[in-house]
């Protein structure tokens, strides 16, 4: 689908850092980091935790990570396909702690269809803000399970190299699926994120 | 008005692309926190589906049951918050100029003595016992948002001799994903503006943008003073959430 070139009618503002006092006012219902009971029988149930460090390693505490997911259907709240009564939002807000990690509560997501007809593999989007970003960086994480069964667009044209950086890992004798992932915002061994 | 001293220092990308001469490169070594955390590598530049996933603005505006725009009387213990009344409203756009209805729009801030209530600002000016400094409310049809505040006092980040202007955060969704946006609003003629390095961190032409226009349609006499702030989100609304579940 090609889309008309838009005249740019008005500018956008600027983005400017989140800052470290944010908790209060962002932490609220329904702005959770369980977007779903544990014993939720909409989906599969799934944990992602996850841990945010900065250049040398050092934990980042004070940082918001915003998630936003498909359905188990591969469908996003809020799209014509997606079930009016369909009780999963998809959205989730976690704050880093003071060992800089977080956990999500969620569904495993579905395979998704671009408009261009092509399947990305079930993952999830991730924002990071916070103190010393100056906007919010963009990124996504995959489960290594099902890239065997939908190769990704998006991943395959990542370095080889750096791929890794986007998929979870699963954790092993846990009874909820778990899987975990390592931010970094810089160094060695970066995470991958995306202009947006 | 100043001499651009952001110049030299002002390198690499934003996070928004390297095209757009809105936003603050990730990397500013004037402000510190910065350093440790811009990401070094290019950004990955995708097919532009980041660009048309379906925010989830709407969906969140749902949950809000109530709108909670009134900071001026919804932490109130035993009396009213001390400080400036200011009505601060204005819509949320497009890039296409239109207004986009129905998402949340947060904001968080100071008190009038430059504290905020938060474990970890520990800034030696008093909490207002009856001031929280948090809002939000969800635009209407028109894409207006209205809140209405104390206007807050400037804050020194400790131990850098750096003053904070006088602002208020704003956390804003438009229709997409990746139209989030996470920014600062500021008051006119601010002294404290010419030596922000958050501030001067934006790309010269675009930092008029956040700061509010003293509104007198918007002031209500005896009673507060208006300030009017709109908020452009990037993107345009073609194509978003044209993408269809599979099976």
């Amino acid at each position: 689908m090609a889309l008309a070139p838009r005249a740019i009618m008005a500018e956008p503002s600027p983005s400017q850092t989140l800052g470290p006092f944010f908790h209060d006012a962002i932490m609220r219902t329904p702005y959770r980091a369980q977007l779903v009971s544990l014993d939720s029988r909409l989906g599969e149930v799934i944990r992602i935790q996850g841990r945010i460090r900065r250049e040398g390693g050092r934990l980042v505490d004070d940082a918001l990570i915003e998630l936003w997911q498909a359905g188990p259907d591969g469908a996003y709240a809020g799209t014509a396909s997606h079930a009016s009564d369909a009780a999963f939002g998809g959205f989730g807000r976690a704050a880093s702690n003071g060992a800089g990690e977080f956990e999500f509560v969620t569904l495993r997501p579905g395979v998704v269809s671009t408009p261009d007809g092509s399947l990305q593999a079930p993952h999830v989007n991730i924002h990071l803000l916070g103190r010393g970003l100056m906007d919010r960086i963009a990124t996504r994480i995959f489960f290594p399970e099902s890239l065997d069964d939908t190769p990704d667009p998006v991943l395959s044209v990542i370095d080889p190299a750096r791929r890794h950086t986007l998929i979870a890992e699963h954790v092993d004798d846990v009874p909820v699926p778990t899987y975990r992932v390592d931010l970094l915002l810089r160094g060695e061994g970066e995470t991958v994120f995306f202009a947006s | 008005m100043n001499v651009d001293t952001n110049a030299d220092r002002r390198v690499g990308e934003a996070a928004r692309g390297d095209d757009s001469g809105s936003f603050p490169p990730l990397y500013d070594s004037a402000y510190g926190p910065t350093r440790s955390r811009a990401p070094a590598q290019r950004l990955m530049r995708t097919a532009g589906d980041l660009g048309t996933v379906v925010g989830p603005g709407r969906l969140l505006a749902g949950g809000i049951e109530e709108p909670d725009c009134d900071l001026t009387t919804n932490a109130r213990v035993d009396g009213v918050p001390i400080g400036e009344r200011v009505v601060v409203s204005g819509r949320v756009l497009t890039e296409d100029d239109r207004p986009v209805p129905g998402v949340p729009v947060e904001i968080w801030q100071a008190n009038a003595a430059g504290r905020y209530v938060h474990r970890n600002d520990q800034h030696d000016a008093p909490v207002d016992p009856n001031f929280s400094g948090r809002g939000r409310c969800v635009t209407d049809a028109d894409g207006i948002y209205r809140f209405v505040s104390i206007e807050p006092g400037a804050y020194p980040v400790p131990g850098t001799g750096i003053w904070r202007p006088k602002h208020i955060h704003f956390s804003v969704f438009g229709r997409s994903w990746a139209s989030r946006l996470v920014t600062q609003m500021y008051f006119p003629g601010d002294p404290l503006l010419a030596f922000d390095p958050i501030f001067l961190s934006i790309p010269p032409a675009a930092r008029e943008r956040l700061v509010a226009a003293f509104a007198p349609d918007l002031t209500e006499a005896d009673w507060a003073l208006g300030y009017r702030f709109d908020i452009v989100v990037t993107g345009s609304d073609d194509g978003v959430g044209a993408e269809s579940h599979h099976g």
